[in-house]
């Protein structure tokens, strides 16, 4: 099932929304299992095989690793148990939605691109967790799978943390101001993701389906700045509902989207876009890799890695590949170097260039072909020998408005205005929150009905669309 | 105080996605049935939602007041809207070749005559912004000629309509031929079928209707930055050549005096004042004229406005319509050995679906 769809906002939230109001706290979790039978099993039954094993092993092999807590080989062996197995399921699930395994085979259908990225990462956490001794195994089932298959997140995050959570999935706590803030989220993201990032990705899907060899340099940079925005609100939107949802179930979830672009390098922009799931990439990958006092070589290695595994994440093809280690190299250069530079620079300087390169990392993270994106980063640069061209008029005419709205939202200039208004004397903001709500309520239904939204275009997108 | 402000909007929210909910389930008319799939499930409640057409009229008002000239892929040109055409599939192409190729070679006395009648994104490509041109019509229709065999003589739609394009061939709101655009085609042919053409000044030019809003324009809800259409019937000043109209639907046969169904002016489709549109499977057409040819045409319903000129040449003409009668052969409707001469009369975007 899809966030942004009818079929989820008119008839699913309100029906599981009663029942789990209705539902004593102590046994909310289970009704969170419920959802997220509803909501993985929607699209396909199989899929829930999966998500079963993966929160039973995840809830056994947990207790088996905490149990061998004092004898860490004998604990280390379940861990790496537990790891193959989830590493086994993404495996399946790149392998069906690149193709390899036939799309109508059982095998695919129990693997869609919605949710084992998700569970299988919080699985692999909740034991990794334990064995470092962070957290405690849980003896009850509900709460492990519940955390798990935690449904609003399934889609792309956020990653939850065990330790993070695990009090608020005890026995959540619903109150009409944490509904009415979720609400509030909820909408939001239905809005970027219906309005802002189906419109903006339309100019960038116009754009790639022409012949870039005759495409002048500012209608690419046009196009580069729409593919920002796409992937931006394609990611933001997704979660932006996603904590809103969980919101309205009374469980907080920690900001994910904390302004990423309104940086000044790189590597504070990776920390920023979709947090949760950076941060899952650099303690589990990252810092496993640099150690401690181990030296400059692994801190590249850890940092490539990490990169190329965090993009991987997003989608199994070589241009999100390239991405990826694109991203790793320049985050070692800011540490090595370039970090200095930009420190030197105005602000506005250093948040220029880092939109620059990463906008240009964007054109292969955005498509398929790592060929056509060559040709494209290219073509910004002028290699096609014009200037402008009769696309960059109509882009203009088209897409100005949209490009400005989206970027007086990703600058936070928006959140900026609201927080004055917020901090003023006569605040009147509350009171209009709900002519706000149905505002958006009204924007939302009138762009998502009537067209048939899809799953994330960006991510997992071999079988995803 | 705040909490009751968030009272209001917990209210309100669930409200109203509880009243949109059951309003589509219990109250649009017939309700969702038991669909075979999720996909099935969710397309259905979709078609059930309420106000479809108020939340398009809004989403289309919102894109096009932030400067947008293209929803949903039509775009807006000369105060009119134009969708980009599809690329034909080569296969589609093949098969209805060589299904033309056999149709001529078991007729081989009969003349069989082929029209490919082009989209107005074909021929006005140079006003549509890049991003928007869907391909070349004219090389395709000239490979789609290659292919047929020589048997089969071709008629050039394109080229008169491109040199009439300053002119109002198209409906701005719709994809049909106008009358004066038909007009074009027909003299440009039928020289080729054997006739001379009767000149403009033989009509009547008659304004059927006025502020026609086309489909294309009422699916988006487009209504501004259009300007609407006239819908303009060409009638023969000597009075009407047409004695009777049999319309075969499968079922029953009705009859008619004339080609032009002046009722459907004041029903959804007021472009099925043409030849009745799609609603029937076969028109059998009898003329005043004796001892002419007869004349089987098998068309689209983008094709309707050329009919009206054609049959002045011929004393029986029969008209399938291929989107009608999609399910039956052309033996199931009509004898075809009984005929002198068959025209299959196409516009370019039916080919894929024929076929």
């Amino acid at each position: 099932m899809i966030l942004s769809s009818v079929t989820f906002l008119y008839f699913f939230l309100p029906v599981f929304i009663g029942l789990y109001a209705l539902t004593p706290k102590r046994h909310r979790a289970k009704a969170l299992i419920l959802g997220e039978a509803v909501f993985i099993g929607w699209g396909a039954l199989p899929a829930l095989v999966p998500l079963g094993i993966s929160s039973f092993a995840a809830y056994l092999l947990g207790m088996l690793i905490d149990n061998r807590r004092n004898n860490k080989p004998a604990a280390r062996r379940v861990l790496v148990i537990s790891i193959l197995l989830e590493l086994s399921f993404i495996l399946l699930a790149v392998l069906s939605s690149v193709g390899v395994i036939a799309k109508s085979s059982a095998v695919a259908r129990a693997f869609p691109p919605v949710g084992v990225f998700v569970y299988t990462l919080g699985a692999m956490s909740y034991c990794i967790d334990i064995y470092r001794g962070q957290i405690r195994c849980d003896h009850r089932f509900t709460i492990v799978a519940a955390f798990v298959g935690f449904f609003p997140c399934l889609t792309a995050g956020p990653l939850m943390r065990y330790g993070e959570v695990q009090d608020k999935l005890t026995a959540p706590e619903m109150s009409a101001d944490k509904l009415s803030r979720g609400i509030s989220l909820y909408l939001k993201g239905l809005v970027e993701r219906c309005v802002l990032s189906l419109q903006i990705s339309n100019m960038w899907t116009q754009l790639i389906r022409l012949d870039i060899s005759g495409v002048s340099a500012i209608t690419a940079w046009l196009g580069l700045a729409a593919a920002g925005m796409y992937v931006y609100f394609e990611f933001a939107s997704i979660s932006h509902m996603a904590r809103g949802v969980s919101l309205m179930l009374g469980i907080e979830t920690p900001v994910n989207f904390d302004h990423p672009f309104r940086v000044s390098s790189v590597t504070e922009l990776v920390r920023k876009f979709n947090v949760s799931v950076t941060a899952w990439f650099i303690d589990f990958i990252y810092k496993p890799i640099r150690g401690s006092g181990r030296g400059a070589g692994f801190t590249a290695l850890a940092a490539i890695v990490t990169g190329a595994c965090l993009s991987l994440w997003y989608g199994a093809d070589l241009s999100k590949l390239v991405f990826g280690v694109y991203i790793g190299l320049i985050c070692l250069a800011e540490l090595a170097f370039l970090g200095k530079l930009q420190k030197k620079l105005p602000y506005i300087a250093s948040m220029v260039i880092t939109m620059i390169l990463i906008h240009i990392g964007f054109v292969f993270f955005i498509v398929d072909d790592t060929g056509y994106a060559v040709s494209y980063i290219l073509a910004v640069f002028g290699r096609n020998g014009m200037l402008v061209d009769n696309l960059t008029v109509y882009f203009f005419e088209n897409f100005a408005v949209l490009m400005g709205i989206c970027i007086f939202i990703t600058t936070g200039l928006a959140d900026r205005i609201y927080r004055r208004l917020s901090a003023s004397k006569h605040n009147f903001l509350p009171f209009l929150r709900p002519v706000w709500q149905l505002t958006l309520l009204v924007l939302g239904t009138a762009f998502m009905s009537g067209t048939v939204q899809g799953y994330l275009g960006l991510i997992n997108l071999g079988a995803a669309g | 105080m705040k909490k009751i402000l968030d009272l209001i909007c917990v209210i309100m929210f669930f409200s109203i996605i509880v009243m949109f909910a059951v309003s589509t389930l219990f109250f649009q008319g017939d309700t969702p049935k038991s669909a075979k799939s999720q996909s099935d499930l969710e397309q259905q409640l979709s078609e059930h939602f309420p106000l479809q057409g108020s939340w398009q009229t809004l989403r289309t008002s919102i894109l096009l007041s932030a400067g947008k000239t293209e929803i949903d892929g039509t775009f807006l040109v000369n105060s009119g809207v134009i969708k980009p055409s599809k690329q034909v599939s080569s296969s589609a192409s093949e098969k209805l070749c060589g299904y033309i190729n056999d149709f001529a070679s078991q007729h081989e006395g009969q003349g069989v005559f082929v029209c490919i009648i082009p989209s107005p994104s074909g021929i006005y490509s140079a006003d549509i912004p890049s991003v928007g041109v869907g391909f070349d019509q004219r090389g395709f229709i000239d490979d789609f000629y290659y292919g047929l065999d020589s048997s089969v003589v071709t008629l050039d739609a394109y080229s008169p309509l491109y040199a009439s394009r300053e002119n109002y061939i198209f409906f701005r709101t719709d994809e049909s031929l106008t009358s004066s655009g038909a007009f074009g085609v027909y003299y440009s042919f039928i020289r080729k079928m054997g006739f001379a053409p009767r000149p403009y000044s033989d009509y009547d030019s008659e304004h059927a209707m006025i502020g026609y809003i086309g489909s294309l324009c009422t699916e988006l809800n487009i209504r501004r930055r259009i300007t609407p259409d006239n819908i303009e019937l060409l009638t023969p000043k000597n009075g009407t050549v047409v004695t009777s109209v049999s319309a075969f639907d499968g079922e029953r046969t009705d009859e008619f005096r004339s080609v032009f169904d002046r009722g459907a002016l004041s029903g959804s489709s007021p472009l099925d004042v043409f030849c009745y549109g799609s609603r029937y499977k076969r028109l059998d057409i009898k003329t005043v004229n004796r001892d002419y040819p007869r004349l089987l045409i098998v068309k689209t319903a983008r094709t309707d406005p050329l009919i009206p000129f054609v049959i002045s040449h011929y004393s029986r003409v029969t008209v399938i319509d291929a989107d009608a009668a999609s399910g039956d052969n052309i033996d199931d409707l009509t004898d075809p050995g009984s005929f002198d001469q068959v025209l299959f009369l196409l516009d370019i975007d039916s080919i894929e679906r024929l076929v």
